[in-house]
């Protein structure tokens, strides 16, 4: 236990994941809310044999590096400060760096309709860890625009899953996304509404 | 070694200079420390002589708090090498939690409340 009283400028730490596939604007969306440029936090993990079996059956592990995008945003008249995460793209290994996503308040899976497929890793992994989480579709100039009712089905969601249009670039269309996070977040969690059935993590 | 569900972490032997170099080889902290702990440098710790990593991190957390993945971020240290200097400059009193002691529940809709009335100020 720390021996310590906290300080009277203690701030309560939240985290948001920012998800999604390669190049959807994770990291425009990180640096459109947040106060600071955003940076890039670095971890190393531990990845267990998968895909590395060795005939002799030696334990085999190897370390993988992991870079997330992060941003802020402190609210210091509420004794809050929003830490914001962005995944990497192309990286799959992000979803073993548990200390990421625990005791976050939730997630947005930013998708592009013209890779959905991209989402699905990320849907998946929320879904699994009963994680509140979201879909904001990025508008990219010139694609074509799926109703939110196509995104839903496409990307097999449950009927509470929220699906929202964005644009990442925009601070308002950022903040009004992280608003409808912790609202869907806060609807999930008033007692006496049980969560979706999600298997025990 | 530390027992539990989490996987350790690893120190690979070769491939240049490794960052756990400047926490000694050791690579689990003492203290709690998640990516989220807020920390700050204390009154007592502006006296102490550090070593130069310890120095780098007491500095950076001089003008308030300061999460460990800003703190890793700035460093350019992995998170979890950061967390074992924290737990240098924590158990010295160097530095001090800068959060809440008693544990947030990011369910607690009395703290999403909080949380949605902030945003509307931004």
């Amino acid at each position: 236990m720390s021996p310590y009283a906290p300080s009277d400028d203690a701030l309560t730490p939240l985290k948001i994941v920012i998800a999604g596939g390669f190049g959807v604007g994770k990291t425009t969306m990180v640096g459109a809310v947040s106060e600071i440029e955003p940076l890039s936090t670095e971890e190393t993990l531990t990845i267990a044999s998968a895909g590395l079996d060795r005939l002799d059956g030696i334990d085999c592990k190897a370390t993988t590096t992991v870079t997330m995008d992060f941003g802020r945003i402190t609210f210091p008249a509420h004794g809050l400060v929003l830490l914001l995460f962005g995944t990497p793209g192309q990286e799959r290994f992000w979803f073993m760096w548990d200390d990421l996503a625990h005791g976050a308040v939730g997630a947005i899976v930013l998708v592009d309709t013209r890779r959905l497929q991209d989402a699905f890793p990320a849907v998946e992994f929320f879904e699994r860890r009963a994680t509140p989480f979201l879909i904001a579709v990025n508008h990219f100039d010139g694609t074509h625009r799926y109703t939110p009712l196509e995104v839903r089905e496409a990307l097999g969601l449950r009927a509470d899953t929220p699906v929202l249009t964005c644009d990442a670039r925009s601070r308002e269309s950022a903040r009004a996304v992280l608003t409808a996070l912790v609202g869907h977040a806060q609807r999930l969690a008033v007692p006496h509404r049980p969560l979706p059935s999600a298997s025990p993590a | 070694m530390r027992t539990g569900d989490r996987t350790p972490w690893v120190v690979e032997p070769v491939s240049g200079p490794r960052p756990y170099v400047v926490t000694g080889g050791r690579t689990h902290s003492t203290h709690d420390l998640d990516l989220a702990s807020l920390v700050k440098a204390s009154q007592a710790g502006r006296g102490m002589e550090l070593e130069s990593e310890h120095e780098l991190a007491f500095r950076l957390c001089l003008h308030g708090p300061v999460s460990v993945a800003e703190l890793a971020a700035r460093m350019r240290l992995p998170v979890q090498v950061v967390k074992v200097l924290l737990s240098d400059l924590l158990s010295a009193g160097a530095m001090v939690p800068a959060m809440p002691t008693v544990t947030v529940n990011p369910a607690d809709p009395e703290i999403l409340e909080r949380v949605l009335v902030a945003l509307r100020t931004l």
